[in-house]
């Protein structure tokens, strides 16, 4: 990077005088990292304009007076002051500055600014960052590390996803994750699902579905920049109301060709397993008090002395274990670099049969012709994973999950006996109901069924810059981006789904994605006097196009043979969908900065989109942001090093998806009446328009004591108005969805990062980066009489992730028992139980947390260093779906309280003047064991027996309250920890093969402090694409999240 | 200057290329999807196939429900609708599938269809469509009391409510539409209608006949309010069918290959709306209630059995071993005591298992009380989508054994009643009882018996050739007999309201009908004019619970809200319509809209 800037530097730097000649010094710069010499670096006559610059071998040479103090200064470096002595030699050592006053960020169309110019957050991280604690979802890397981004994992199953928020969700229901931008192009992070729940029973929940930014190998990334707010990407236009990733691949360096291998092995393991009950037995008694052991839940009795318990849940879980290694070669000489590179990522899941594969390729090259610079960056991944099916099963086709399953089975059963002695398979309930009635077994289902997905991608970009002039470039890129991702999905025969899929089932999905983009940018800038004037102009066009093919089919003719060609017509399926969209926008930014002091930028960018109506497909978005760096007009000062203060304004947008401005037919069917087409359930809407969201940032940035000590904080309101959502309806519209434009998204939220170096030393420094942030998003004007907005893949028994029309965004919604106005529980007068009214619409919980953040410590002591991050999470509800479940199969360790039951509260007795009902206290006590009459209003008298009460307490009125389940967790964890030293360079003495070699053990997720109790609180039900407020916060019989260790080797040679 | 030449050419070459991208509007004119046409396209003869099945599974569904309601068929499930419903301890899931294949399925339709119909002046298809619109809306009525009408199917998201008399009333004006647009001639331009009417094949004097036929049906639903009149629904009966011949009957088929299933549940096409609801499975029990009806075995009753009992209730076929050799014979089911006996209490009835190795049936418990739940026969039969191979439905075990004949109307093949002849018998009957003309009522009510069972025995021989005995034609002197038997009143002095609706229930077995009547005659509790009890021996099941008592929480049979009168709105009206849905009835949240009276069935 630094050698990048070297030609910016020298272009600012201006013709330098030669003054009175005194004496001739020479000298050598280096730097002190590497022990390099140094080219470009700044010397200058300290009080004079008389100066020069280091060349390519780092020497300098300078006429001076005597006594002269040099200033050598290099942007990010720590400026050295030297006073001329007798000596005509000085030679300087620079260090990298702790103070990055002129640190350089890339933005928006990967343009590199001085961070100190910029009137919005950015914060980038480096590839050691992103590498120390790598796992195969680059999104992970962020988590923890900056403010304001919040980054939930899906599961711990292998290849799962990872969902990725910028301060807050911005859509209602569109996906909020932010735009990925690799090296210039636009990068797909969706999370396909290759079936359909219509279709073949697909739905995000059954299973593990990754996110595509895991095509990418972390190894690669130089940098990721981390575009927040609009302002920041406004450049970007529809596509960026969410925020931006920019990623920058890395690059060959001028000199040696250099090779770099790194292999890294990392054993998991469940972190934390959901708590179960330890006493009671399989069956249960029903109102008579016959005992019946016609169940899979567990309200049966104790265990008694000689009964085996099982422990079927930690059995279930194996270690998992990763190999991930990587290679890359690199160099270049003055016209030309290259990089080269591949890896291998090997999984082996936590749940037996299930596992995660990548091998990625890259190549990046650039080869400059005199003022013409071509280059490509081109990368291939084929990734695969083998999973099973999780919380649900598939459907319409009956059956359960893996993990369903696992929970709710009673320890009294032995769950790894899924066959007979004689190979076939074991039923519980054998004769005793039918076949699709059955609970899967977990080892039937990863052992017999298969299912699997695999990714191919390619991407690529050729680019042309062109510098005609000092003060005009031009550069032109086309990028490409392409994946086809195959899903196969077989149901073994004799599994325990509808009869119709009783003799097995195959579906399989091809989902094929292709982006094309032309980007072209003008750049002029001009110097006049203390002002530096830049204007870019560009234009850039994209055409997106996806494909889905489907099959399914089901009835193998021939057992043992399970493909389509053994499967009879009549019983195959193919469904072909496509979808193509374009925006085309113009853009221009233009910047003008005064000295240091002051920098004001202001962009437009109209954009035109296919998916809109004619008559609405055209849109602009301004922005305009500004910096002021007010330290440059106090003296210069150590205790007060810098400060800036910056503000923005910005309008973005977000277009929508193709199609559905119209209402469109259903594929045509047979009837009695012939063939027969109807409305879709969706009602098009010719009338949208697009998502705007405007926002607006301030912040300041301090740093004192030389740097050693700093803050970042910065306040933003963001308001996205006309929503683009597709509520449900009330179905007496004919349509059960609808697009339409309303609503109001509010996000408004602060960010803190704090930065300090407690200790600096010879051998020891201590850089220390905390980071908070909290963001409130909340909900305005939706229609009349839907008050709730609902995510469709997140609802469980009567939760569901809400977003409440004057409330919070990210609620969530559930039923309640009835209480009086003083807040007593309303009992039922004849049975003692909790009441409730029907409704699941109340507000019972809000899964944003009050705030989150990161600590990072960075140690290093010669050639060793550890980083510590801890992360921290206060507030934030999360409904405990897994105990839920297990609760009502009589596993939750909540419901062990069975042995007696006593409600208290009140009973309506009847009604006063008013008709107002009047309400008198009342108490319930029920226990196992004994059998009560209980009066039913009609005057009838039901003899029950306490342990079916209290079974039906615990698994149907104690659900009602929906709270029950809901925990305001707090977390504080240790997220990763790394221990690597570097091996001394005469380590292999002199015959130096290796340039550099590095060996780090690290760790993930080894220490959690939490008060939720169950998994990994870090959780979200439907995983990663999920639209809207998504899933996180909503824990629900997923794959347990794990922690583990790693040992891996780095060299470079 | 030969470089900067080549730069230019550069430059110019990128700008090309830029605006070769950026010649805007047709570049970006992509947003047609390749895969669905629009809904402005569809034509008027593949819309009504859609339409008619929709609103046919909404009917269906509620048809199915409403047995289980008011007492045909009980369950050995305990949980979900189908276990919860025959308890009379409802929740709202049970309402969806009518409402959702009424407006989703069928209704969002008819816009589109009358646009089209217009342009090419097919007025038949109005006709159709005006008469569907109707039935649809008074199902609603039928079921849920209050619905959005005056503001649904249009562009108003949240759709406030029309109380029931509005739409009651609109549904009968749509009548009047239908039979204008019915009564006009097309030109011969237009789509016959012909194509896609399942219904009447484009006969629209049978369409004719059909739209008197709901006028006289639901005029005399009026029978509790001051509006009743009974000329009136001589006036619509004496238009409406009069032959089996002219009522509208959906003649379903079992296709084999009839697998693609529909949209919003996945159920197939052309297959009975009460098999798929009813019978895909193995839940459903017939009660003992409505065995006594068919074996006049209730307290009163002849006992003489009637024979359609054979029929309408399934069979399975044992086998007795003699000196090793198997003979078989069929046991017709027995109807589970769901009002007087507390077998659901005791998790009865059980599944029954047949073993092929000792051809017998076997519960698998070891609770005493469920060793005879054999003595219970499912009603499951096969369709495409279950097995069944060919466009035979009977549920047979591996050894072909019969595990259960189905009946009447719960096979795949079964028909659908729209409109029928004996249905403007009974209600015929019912309006000269209530005028005093008994001697009329008689001979209706007679006529009305005969012609369901003539209907049935029509439909009977097209199976000829089937094993199932359950298939084959009512022996015609069984039938004689029986129609000049004690079960059936002879003379006016034997006939009685409850006679008259004891048949009707027969006839009408698994229809919504038979609820709104038992509801027009408050069930058992005998207190609608003079008629005493007109629904002998029914109440409520005996496992009826505390839960089940705040719904309906009437203590005595008198209380109006000690029946099963309506349906609460499904959860897409209280999620996603509340406000409205607040303000369309003071309780309509409240637990005990259960026993809340719709319109019609509120007395004035």
């Amino acid at each position: 990077m630094k050698k990048c800037l070297l030609f910016i530097f020298l272009l600012c730097l201006g013709l330098t005088q030669v003054q009175a000649q005194r004496r001739t010094l020479t000298g050598l710069v280096k730097e002190k990292a590497s022990g390099e010499p140094l080219p470009g670096v700044t010397v200058q006559e300290r009080g004079t304009t008389n100066g020069t610059v280091t060349d390519s071998s780092g020497e300098f040479q300078l006429e001076v007076e005597t006594g002269a103090t040099l200033i050598f200064s290099f942007i990010g470096m720590e400026p050295v002051e030297r006073r001329t002595g007798e000596s005509n030699r000085i030679d300087v050592i620079l260090e990298t500055a702790t103070e990055q006053v002129d640190e350089v960020v890339v933005t928006a169309m990967g343009i590199r600014k001085e961070k100190k110019a910029l009137g919005y957050a950015v914060q980038d991280i480096g590839s050691e960052e992103i590498v120390r604690n790598k796992s195969a979802n680059v999104v992970n890397a962020l988590s923890g590390k900056i403010a304001g981004v919040s980054v939930t994992q899906s599961n711990g199953s292998a290849g799962s996803g990872a969902q990725i928020i910028v301060r807050g969700g911005t859509s209602l229901e569109r996906d909020n994750q932010p735009l990925f931008v690799v090296d210039g192009v636009i990068y797909d992070n969706s999370t396909p699902i290759g079936g359909n729940s219509g279709f073949d029973g697909a739905t995000r929940n059954s299973t593990t579905f990754g996110n595509r930014a895991m095509d990418i190998n972390p190894e690669d990334i130089e940098n990721m920049s981390i575009l927040k707010g609009p302002a920041a990407t406004a450049l970007y236009g529809s596509r960026a109301a969410a925020g931006v990733i920019l990623i920058t691949t890395k690059k060959g360096q001028e000199g040696d060709v250099m090779v770099n291998v790194s292999s890294k092995f990392t054993a998991s393991w469940v972190n934390r397993y959901p708590e179960q009950q330890d006493r009671y037995k399989r069956g249960f008694y029903n109102s008579a008090g016959v005992f019946s052991d016609f169940t899979t839940q567990s309200w049966g009795d104790p265990f008694g002395s000689g009964d085996v318990m099982y422990n079927n849940i930690e059995d279930f879980f194996q270690n998992g274990s990763t190999w991930d290694n990587s290679v890359n070669i690199s160099g270049g000489n003055k016209n030309g670099t290259f990089f080269l590179s591949a890896s291998r990522f090997d999984q082996e899941g936590i749940i037996p049969e299930t596992g995660f594969e990548k091998s990625t390729f890259r190549f990046n090259g650039d080869q400059k012709f005199g003022m013409l610079t071509v280059g490509a960056n081109v990368a291939y991944s084929v990734s695969g994973t083998d999973k099973t099916l999780t919380s649900s099963g598939l459907w319409g086709a009956g059956g359960n999950g893996a993990m369903t399953a696992v929970y709710g089975w009673a320890r009294s059963e032995n769950m790894k006996k899924y066959l007979n002695e004689d190979g076939t398979k074991y039923r519980m309930f054998e004769g005793r109901q039918p076949l699709a009635d059955d609970v899967e077994n977990p080892y039937w289902i990863i052992n017999r069924n298969k299912l699997d997905d695999q990714t191919n991608r390619f991407t690529g970009s050729t680019f042309v810059n062109l510098d005609i002039a000092d003060w005009f470039k031009i550069s032109y890129r086309l990028g490409y981006d392409n994946y086809t991702k195959n899903d196969y999905t077989f149901i073994a025969p004799g599994g325990a789904v509808s009869e119709t899929y009783q003799n097995g089932r195959l579906s399989e999905s091809d989902v094929t994605y292709e982006y094309l983009s032309s980007n072209l940018m003008l750049t002029f800038n001009k110097k006049v006097a203390d002002f530096d004037f830049n204007l870019l102009l560009g234009h850039s066009a994209e055409d997106t196009k996806t494909a889905t093919q489907r099959r399914t089919g089901y009835n193998f003719i021939t057992p043992g043979v399970y493909s389509f060609e053994n499967i009879g017509n009549e019983d195959k399926f193919f469904q072909s969908v496509h979808s193509q969209k374009r925006l085309m926008g113009v853009f221009s930014e233009f910047r003008a900065a005064y000295k240091s002091i002051a920098y004001l930028t202001v962009t437009g960018r109209n954009d035109w989109t296919s998916t809109l109506p004619d008559n609405e497909n055209s849109y602009f978005y301004p922005s305009v942001s500004g910096s002021f760096v007010f330290t440059e007009l106090l003296p210069e000062q150590h205790a007060v090093s810098f400060g800036k203060l910056r503000a923005s304004w910005a309008k973005v947008g977000k277009d929508t998806d193709p199609y559905v401005t119209t209402t469109s037919i259903w594929a045509p069917r047979e009837f009695l009446g012939g063939i027969g087409v109807g409305n879709s359930w969706t009602r098009g809407n010719p009338y949208l328009k697009p998502e705007q969201t405007k926002s607006v940032e301030l912040g300041l940035e301090m740093r004192f004591l030389g740097g050693r000590l700093g803050f970042d904080y910065t306040y933003y309101s963001n308001n996205s108005s006309d929503q683009i959502v597709t509520p449900r309806l009330s179905q007496t519209t004919g349509y059960i969805l609808l697009s339409t434009n309303v609503g109001n998204v509010i996000n408004k939220g602060m960010e803190l990062s704090i930065n300090a170096t407690p200790v600096m030393t010879k051998n020891l420094t201590w850089d220390l980066n905390l980071n908070l942030s909290g963001n409130r998003g909340t909900v305005e004007n939706l229609l009349t009489g839907q008050e709730v907005l609902y995510v469709t893949d997140v609802q469980v028994g009567n939760a569901k992730a809400a977003s409440f029309n004057n409330g919070k965004f990210m609620g969530i919604s559930g039923s309640q028992w009835s209480r009086d106005e003083s807040g007593n529980l309303i009992l039922d007068k004849n049975t003692g139980m909790p009441t409730s009214n029907n409704s699941t619409t109340n507000y019972l919980g809000n899964r944003e947390p009050v705030f989150s953040g990161g600590l990072n410590n960075e140690f290093k002591w010669k050639n060793w260093s550890l980083s510590v991050l801890f992360d921290i999470r206060i507030g934030g509800d999360i409904f405990n779906g897994t105990d839920y479940l297990m609760t009502q199969a009589g596993m939750s360790k909540r419901s062990l309280d069975r042995e007696s039951l006593t409600l208290a509260g009140v009973v309506a007795v009847g009604k006063d003047t008013d008709g107002n009902p009047v309400y008198e206290p009342a108490s319930f006590t029920y226990q196992t064991g004994q059998s009560y009459d209980i009066t039913t209003s009609s005057g009838a008298v039901q003899r029950r027996y306490g342990n079916d009460i209290i079974r039906e307490y615990w698994s149907t009125y104690y659900p009602l309250e929906t709270a029950n389940f809901i925990t305001k967790t707090n977390w504080l964890r240790l997220r990763s920890m790394s221990l690597s030293y570097n091996l001394p360079k005469d380590f292999f003495g002199t015959r130096n093969v290796f340039k550099a070699m590095s060996v780090t053990v690290s760790g993930t997720n080894l220490w959690l402090l939490t008060n939720y109790k169950g998994m990994d609180p870090e959780t979200s039900v439907a995983g990663s694409g999920v639209v809207g407020s998504g899933s996180s916060g909503i824990d629900y019989a997923g794959v347990p999240a794990t922690a583990g260790v790693s040992l891996g080797v780095n060299m470079t040679f | 200057m030969n470089f900067i030449m080549e730069k230019i050419k550069y430059i110019s070459l990128i700008v090309v290329l830029a605006w070769s991208f950026s010649s805007c509007k047709e570049w970006l004119d992509v947003n047609e999807n390749p895969d669905y046409p629009t809904n402005e396209v569809a034509a008027v003869s593949s819309r009504l196939p859609w339409i008619q099945h929709h609103y046919g599974y909404a009917y269906g569904a509620a048809s199915t429900r409403a047995a289980m309601i008011t007492g045909t068929i009980s369950s050995r499930l305990f949980t979900g609708n189908n276990g919860l419903l025959p308890a009379w301890n409802p929740t709202n899931s049970a309402s969806v599938t009518p409402y959702q294949h009424w407006f989703v399925g069928s209704a969002a339709n008819l816009e589109d269809l009358r646009v089209k119909a217009e342009a090419e002046e097919a007025w038949h298809y109005l006709g159709a469509a005006y008469t569907i619109r109707a039935m649809g809306f008074m199902l609603m009525v039928d079921w849920y009391g209050e619905m959005p009408y005056e503001e649904a199917l249009s562009s108003v998201l949240t759709p406030a409510y029309s109380d029931g008399k509005t739409i009651f009333e609109g549904c009968l004006a749509d009548l009047e539409t239908a039979l204008e647009y019915f009564q006009m001639t097309q030109p011969s331009s237009a789509t016959p209608l012909s194509e896609g009417d399942s219904w009447n094949n484009g006969d629209v004097q049978k369409w004719i006949r059909l739209v008197y036929g709901l006028k006289a049906r639901w005029l005399n639903n009026l029978s509790k309010k001051q509006e009743y009149d009974p000329d009136a629904v001589l006036a619509a009966l004496s238009n409406a069918p009069q032959s089996n011949a002219e009522g509208t009957i959906i003649n379903h088929v079992n296709d084999p290959s009839d697998m693609t299933g529909d949209v919003l549940i996945g159920d197939p096409l052309k297959t009975s709306y009460i098999f798929n609801t009813a019978a895909w499975s193995d839940w459903a029990r017939f009660t003992r209630w409505y065995v006594d009806l068919l074996e006049n075995t209730f307290p009163g009753g002849s006992g003489i059995e009637d024979p359609r009992a054979s029929k309408m209730l399934p069979s399975n076929q044992h086998w007795d071993r003699t000196n090793g050799v198997y003979t078989p014979r069929f046991i017709r089911t027995k109807g589970v005591d769901a009002i007087h006996s507390n077998i659901r209490l005791q998790n009865g009835p059980i599944i029954s298992n047949y073993t092929t190795g000792s051809k017998s049936y076997s519960v698998n418990s070891t609770d005493p009380a469920r060793k005879g739940d054999t003595i219970y026969v499912n009603i499951r039969a096969l369709c495409g989508m279950t097995g069944a191979t060919t466009e035979e439905s009977t549920y047979t075990d591996a050894d072909g054994t019969i595990l259960s004949t189905g009946t009447f109307y719960t096979r795949p093949e079964s028909p659908t009643d729209v409109i029928t002849y004996h249905e403007m018998c009974f209600i015929k009957a019912e309006v000269l009882f209530r005028k005093g003309d008994k001697g009329g009522a008689l001979a209706a009510y007679q006529e009305g018996i005969r012609a369901h069972m003539e209907q049935m025995n029509s439909k009977l021989r097209e199976y000829a050739g089937s094993v199932n005995p359950g298939k084959q034609p009512m022996d015609e002197t069984v039938v004689e007999d029986f129609l000049g038997s004690a079960a059936v009143a002879q003379n006016v002095s034997e006939l009685t309201m409850s006679k008259i609706m004891q048949q009707k229930y027969i006839a009408m077995s698994f229809t919504q009908q038979n609820w709104n009547d038992m509801r027009r005659f408050n069930f058992s509790a005998g207190n609608i004019g003079d008629f005493g009890v007109v629904y002998t021996d029914f109440d409520r099941p005996m496992e009826f619970s505390s839960d089940a008592a705040r719904k309906m929480p009437g203590a005595s049979k008198n209380e109006v809200n000690y029946w099963f009168r309506r349906m609460m709105q499904c959860s897409h009206e209280v999620n996603y319509n509340s406000a409205n849905m607040e303000a369309s009835n003071p309780k309509a949240f409240a637990d005990d809209i259960w026993s809340v009276p719709v319109w019609w069935d509120e007395e004035n």
